[in-house]
């Protein structure tokens, strides 16, 4: 507590964001003329928004003498506690690592022969207008493909597609949580529904890896339900930093659903669920009553390798935590090609313990406008406006190569502004239903995100134009014909951030220091330029991201200065609000206040033809071959981080974990060099010899063996998970993760 | 090969080679002095040869000792606090004054053993008696050399301060199992001074030997010799028996058993046996051997006691 | 009454995320590939499927006893007004008796600047202005607590009273500072 008063003491007493925090000794130890100086060495903090990965937690940068020494957690986060991971910690790292793109680069040689030149930005956006123009009069507007991370600036990146007459815009997340996205959707009518890990007694996760796959917030959430006696169990082939802080339970790879219908079917016959709940709130529960009746614990003890005692008793438990308890909805999710009926499942055993909208449950993202039917809240809160009006964009003439939003197919499920990106390269590749010529994108990178990194590559090279906006020189960038180095989120505003959870919660990002490479731009302004360029000047109408974010801001009553004081906005008072938090028999609304949760999806069952999730069996691994998984290291993004000095010295280089008496048989030792097979693509590894892992298991951790040879730490280092994994679409255009076997051999 | 992330526990080694030479080095040092000195304060036919060897080689090799010393630290350039910082707890900052004034003792003794011969020339031309008087150490040197007994008394003192304090300067680290490890298992009497003390003798005198190999009579030098040689292998014994077997294992098993054991102690005992009944050029060889195992001793010591914590 | 500063380690909640690692390294200026701490992994022990691992934050353990200090000829190694262990930088020469003589293998020769360095507990920059250290503060497990044992109402007096907290190497005798609460470690 003192500590907190004292911090707010300091950070806000003097109303301003440059506050004196010197890091030097005693001033009586020092001669008046080094105080002096000393003065000026003083530390200065400027609030801000991580982007070390996309959790996007509140930080406090600390600025000395010009430089970003630091960085720290925003002392006033409730959510974070005021922690931040190592990754974010690393930011002065990356800020100031020589190895980032500091100007725009064309490409010279053939593409991946690794030839640029640097270019002026001018040169940059010409070369890639006139290229596009090329493709769309050659081809139509639609030959172009933009694919991003999820991230503020898209507006901008998608108003080139969309000024172009292209209906293909994709994020990254049909590689992540889109089958989750789907199932919410298609139970909920809105995939805005977080959870309250702090207050919940009893957690399942299948997957979800909270320890390693950081998120500070849920992180906090699961610590504080365990430390206060709480259980977890953790599903996951492997024995992660989860697993050891609960109970492992180490199912067979692609199984989870038999679990969690197995769960169902013991509630169901055990009377252990809250039927109050269902019949008020949802619609359909029947079919499910029957699509579970013979999903027996015995059945899916043959399924995941779980005993039936253990679910029979997992779920028991489970059912006396009720209402707080928490089956996981997952975050990276797609596991096999029907995972979004994982996902659905997981939320109806949810929603038959009635954990919605109660502590320790699960509850729809507090936005303003849920606000609105409470007179006692609604005055908390008003939602961020936009910070443009755009004119109309030209009707695409055809539609989207992934079949998304096409009734009566699984694309009428696809969430529109994801799209399925594994479809791109297939496109390019075999020009059905069109051919995609020019691919930009930005904050994403395909080759080592997405699966069969080669496939990808021989897509990009039979491509008109490849354009990469990045930080680094990454695998997708050294194919690229044309490289824009944005600068990193220390050097920029972006547009603002909506945190939202139990509360509103808005964010800023604001430059702490000016960009440290002269020649780098933040992505909304060379997206704008671009489109300038491209005479679509129109669809860019604001001078500056201060311009953009004082509308933003006004909609919600709030002012540009206030917020780069603050760092973040949640109504001062307002305490987290659940909607059945005191009584159990308030309307808590799903898309709209009558809406009911969807047990039987009408949609899905439109679109798929499974209104009720279907059990899909998938082949377990033959004799002599592994099911092949990955997952988040602590230290490491994705893809993004492992290039980042402090953060490649922590862990340059990753393993292939395989049980202990697995490796035995193929006479492998811990640190052996291995050969791993998926038949088509081989890749080299070092073994890591365990007993925390299923022996019909192999499992490494994400984002290594990097490609490009410009990133000189990561380059060649560890295994690339994506070079063995087909690029196989899900039924709702998920990626596939899960279901791929592979051969290991000493090499 | 690290088996998850972060960085892996590690055991570094603070002390390495130079180090090691040092201590060896200042053990020469050490024993080389007291082997001239106590030559030259009791010794009845003084081989003058002998003295000076012993005389000249302290101050060469503790200032290379030192030297090695001072670049091994983080800080060469600052070595000079260690004179004016001092704490008396600690052995290495008590060491350094001893060291520093045995440094400029032996450089003073080894000037004036230097000088000694012309002393004497000088004599010679002032009176015949005197010179028989200097050469039998009946007549008080003039000038100067009326120094040298007392430098060589006091010199003795520091050389055996030095030689014991290279053993002190590890067993003061209580926390190391191995180079604090007591002797005869007597609480706080520590092993290492006695094993380094005698290990400096041993080593100074066969240095000693080397640099007077064509003085007439060195029996009782070598007898000496094969004494301390037996002490030796005695507190290794004990050392041996009091210590865990880990640490004669792994990569310090070879040093320990053939650069201590066989060519630093049991080949030059069983050669000097041998050779002293007969033969007179076993000398080199013999002192060779232990002074390269006094300095196996040191490396092994100093690596055994970082290695296996 | 003087104060004691300690830290406690709550190793059932440390997920060995390296928060507290990065975090130090750039609070305190740490060179490229050295560490005033770490949080190493241990284990995972057991056979499949009954595995368990835990983490252990490392660092200088802050010894009310400390060899380090007693063996530093400088005096460079020290006690502070405040029973914290730390290097004067100016005093020390960098002859590492210190490094051997400590039992946690707490302390390096900073390659900047030669001298010995180890944690400080961030006396300097944050604890003596009335923060927490940067590896406290950032925690992301919330396994650390830090502050002053003495005073009875701190929270890791109150924590310390509840749970049993063990030392590192108890035998040494060199009193750390540093409490390891193992409850609920599997
Ligand atoms: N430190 C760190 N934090 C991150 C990220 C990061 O890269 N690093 N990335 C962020 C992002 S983008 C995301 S999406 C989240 C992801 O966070 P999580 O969803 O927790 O992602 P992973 O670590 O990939 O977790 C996958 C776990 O599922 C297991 N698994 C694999 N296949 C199966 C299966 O078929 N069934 C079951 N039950 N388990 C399986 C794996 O062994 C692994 O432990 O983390 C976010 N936070
Ligand atoms: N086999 C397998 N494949 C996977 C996964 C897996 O576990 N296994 N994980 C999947 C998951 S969950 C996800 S979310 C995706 C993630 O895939 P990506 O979104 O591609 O990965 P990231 O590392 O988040 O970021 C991509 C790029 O953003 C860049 N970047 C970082 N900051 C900035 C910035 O400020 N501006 C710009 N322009 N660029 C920036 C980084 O340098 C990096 O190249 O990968 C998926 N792919
Ligand atoms: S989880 Fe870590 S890297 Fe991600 S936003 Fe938060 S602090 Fe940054
Ligand atoms: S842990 Fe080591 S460095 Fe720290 S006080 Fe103890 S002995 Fe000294
Ligand atoms: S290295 Fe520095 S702090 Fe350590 S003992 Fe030597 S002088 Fe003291
Ligand atoms: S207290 Fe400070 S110096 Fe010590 S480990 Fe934590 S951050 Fe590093
Ligand atoms: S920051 Fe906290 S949870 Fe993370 S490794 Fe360090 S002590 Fe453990
Ligand atoms: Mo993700």
């Amino acid at each position: 507590m003192k500590r907190r008063d004292f911090l707010k003491g300091a950070l806000y007493g003097t109303g301003g964001t440059m506050i004196a925090f010197g890091g030097f000794g005693t001033l009586t130890k020092l001669d008046p003329k080094k105080a002096a100086a000393a003065e000026q060495d003083a530390l200065s903090t400027v609030f801000s928004t991580c982007e070390m990965c996309t959790s996007r937690c509140t930080v406090a940068l600390k600025v000395k003498n010009g430089k970003v020494v630091k960085a720290e957690g925003h002392p006033n986060d409730a959510s974070t506690g005021g922690s931040i991971c190592a990754r974010g910690n690393a930011a002065p790292s990356l800020l100031y690592d020589p190895e980032r793109i500091k100007k725009p680069m064309l490409r010279t040689g053939e593409r991946g022969d690794g030839k640029f030149k640097e270019v002026s930005w001018e040169e940059a956006y010409s070369y890639i207008a006139e290229k596009l123009k090329n493709v769309q009069k050659q081809y139509g507007g639609e030959a172009l493909a933009v694919t991003s991370r999820v991230n503020p600036n898209d507006i901008f990146f998608r108003s080139i597609a969309r000024a172009m007459g292209s209906p293909n815009m994709f994020s990254h997340e049909a590689t992540c949580p889109m089958t989750r996205t789907v199932a919410l959707e298609a139970t909920f009518g809105n995939p805005y529904i977080g959870a309250d890990y702090g207050n919940a007694k009893y957690i399942i996760t299948n997957g979800r890896n909270f320890f390693e796959g950081i998120h500070v917030p849920m992180v906090k959430g699961v610590m504080k339900s365990i430390s206060n006696g709480g259980k977890l169990v953790v599903l996951d082939p492997r024995f992660s930093v989860t697993a050891a802080k609960g109970e492992w339970v180490p199912i067979k790879g692609a199984t989870d659903l038999a679990f969690i219908m197995a769960m169902a079917n013991v509630m169901i016959s055990e009377n252990l669920y809250d039927k109050e709940f269902i019949a008020q709130y949802s619609v359909g529960f029947d079919k499910w009553v029957e699509a579970v009746k013979d999903k027996t614990p015995a059945w899916a003890e043959q399924e995941t390798g779980i005993p039936k005692d253990k679910i029979v008793q997992i779920t028991r438990d489970f059912a006396k935590a009720k209402p707080n308890c928490l089956l996981e909805y997952g975050w990276r999710t797609p596991w096999t090609g029907n995972d979004y009926q994982l996902r659905r499942a997981i939320m109806i055993v949810n929603m038959m313990m009635g954990n919605w909208e109660v502590p320790g449950g699960y509850f729809r993202k507090k936005g303003a406008a849920l606000l609105k039917p409470y007179p006692e809240l609604q005055q908390y809160a008003k939602s961020l406006g936009g910070g443009m009006v755009q004119p109309a964009f030209p009707k695409p003439a055809k539609g989207r190569i992934d079949g998304t939003g096409i009734k009566g197919t699984p694309g009428q499920v696809i969430p529109v502004p994801d799209g399925a990106v594994g479809q791109i390269p297939e496109s390019i590749l075999t020009g059905k239903p069109y051919p995609i010529k020019a691919w930009m994108v930005y904050r994403f990178n395909p080759v080592i995100s997405m699966p069969e990194s080669e496939r990808v590559i021989e897509a990009i090279k039979k491509l008109d134009l490849m354009v990469t906006c990045d930080v680094y020189m990454t695998d997708a960038a050294y194919y690229s014909d044309v490289v824009l180095p944005e600068c990193t989120y220390m050097e920029r505003y972006d547009p603002m951030i909506d945190n939202t959870g139990l509360t509103p919660k808005f964010q800023i990002r604001q430059p702490a220091v000016p960009v440290v490479y002269p020649d780098t731009k933040p992505a909304w302004q060379i997206f704008k330029e671009l489109g300038e360029k491209m005479g679509y000047g129109q669809y860019f109408p604001f001078k500056d991201m201060e311009e953009y974010l004082t509308k933003q801001l006004a909609a919600a009553g709030l002012t540009l200065a206030e917020m780069k004081e603050k760092g973040f906005w949640v109504p001062p008072g307002m305490k987290p609000f659940f909607m059945r938090g005191k009584d159990p028999k308030a309307p808590a609304p799903t898309a709209s206040a009558d809406q009911k949760i969807q047990i039987f999806s009408e949609e899905l069952e439109e679109a798929t033809k499974q209104g009720i999730p279907e059990y899909k069996h998938y082949p377990q691994p033959e004799n002599g071959k592994f099911r092949f998984i990955q997952g988040k290291v602590a230290v490491h993004t994705n893809a993004g981080t492992h290039n980042v000095p402090v953060l490649n010295e922590l862990m340059p280089t990753n393993t292939l974990w395989i049980n202990s008496v697995s490796a035995g048989k193929l006479g492998i030792k811990e640190g052996d060099s291995i050969i791993i097979s998926a038949g088509k693509y081989e890749h080299k590894g070092i073994a890591k010899v365990t007993e925390g892992i299923r022996p019909d298991t192999v499992f490494t951790y994400h984002g290594f063996g990097r490609i490009s040879p410009k990133m000189t730490r990561a380059y060649g280092k560890g295994i690339n998970d994506n070079k063995l994994i087909p690029n196989e679409l899900g039924e709702v255009g998920n990626v596939v993760s899960s279901t791929t076997f592979v051969t290991v051999r000493k090499a | 090969m690290d088996i998850t992330w972060g960085a892996s526990a590690s055991h570094e080694i603070a002390w390495g080679g130079m180090i090691a030479v040092y201590l060896f080095l200042a053990g020469i040092a050490a024993g080389a002095f007291l082997t001239a000195a106590l030559t030259d304060l009791f010794g009845k036919n003084r081989p003058a040869k002998l003295i000076r060897a012993g005389a000249y080689i302290p101050p060469i090799a503790i200032v290379v000792g030192l030297l090695l010393l001072v670049f091994d630290l983080g800080r060469p350039l600052s070595f000079w606090k260690l004179i004016f910082n001092v704490n008396f707890s600690s052995v290495m900052s008590l060491g350094t004054f001893i060291i520093s004034i045995f440094t400029a003792v032996a450089l003073v003794y080894a000037y004036l053993i230097w000088a000694w011969p012309v002393a004497q020339a000088r004599g010679i031309q002032i009176t015949v008696a005197g010179v028989e008087a200097a050469a039998a150490r009946e007549v008080p040197a003039s000038g100067l050399q009326a120094l040298r007994k007392p430098v060589a008394v006091v010199g003795s003192l520091l050389a055996f301060g030095t030689a014991t304090y290279t053993g002190f300067l590890l067993s003061a680290v209580s926390t190391n199992t191995f180079w604090s490890v007591p002797f005869l298992g007597i609480s706080g009497v520590p092993f290492l001074p006695f094993l380094f003390l005698v290990s400096a003798i041993s080593t100074g005198l066969a240095a000693t030997l080397i640099g007077a190999i064509d003085c007439s009579d060195l029996t009782l030098y070598k007898k000496v010799d094969i004494v301390l040689l037996a002490i030796e292998i005695l507190l290794l014994i004990i050392l041996y028996t009091s210590v865990s077997s880990a640490f004669f294992q792994g990569g310090l098993a070879n040093l320990f058993w053939i650069g201590v054991v066989v060519i630093g102690l049991l080949l030059p005992l069983i050669l000097a046996i041998y050779g002293v009944s007969k033969h007179k050029n076993l000398v080199v060889p013999v002192c060779g051997m232990v002074v390269v195992g006094g300095l196996a001793l040191r490396y092994f010591v100093v690596y055994a006691g970082q290695m296996v914590r | 009454m003087a104060k004691h500063y300690a830290m406690a380690v709550v190793v059932a909640k440390c997920i060995g995320c390296q928060a507290c690692t990065v975090a130090c390294k750039f609070q305190n200026n740490v060179p490229e590939g050295q560490y005033r701490t770490k949080t190493p992994v241990v284990g995972p022990k057991g056979t499949f499927p009954n595995v368990s691992m835990y983490f252990e934050k490392q660092a200088c353990q802050m010894c009310q006893n400390a060899p380090c200090v007693e063996v530093c000829p400088t005096k460079a190694s020290h006690y502070n007004e405040a029973g914290v262990v730390l290097v004067d930088v100016d005093k020390c020469v960098g002859c590492k008796y210190c490094l051997t003589a400590c039992p946690y293998d707490a302390r390096f020769i900073n390659k900047d600047t030669g001298a010995a360095d180890k944690c400080t507990f961030c006396w300097e920059a944050r604890v003596s202005k009335g923060q927490v250290p940067a590896c406290v503060s950032t925690c992301v497990g919330g396994a650390l607590v830090f502050g002053d044992e003495k005073d009875s109402n701190s929270e890791i007096a109150k924590l310390l009273s509840k749970n049993k907290g063990e030392v590192r190497k108890e035998e040494f005798g060199t009193r750390p500072s540093i409490y390891y609460i193992f409850e609920g470690v599997k």
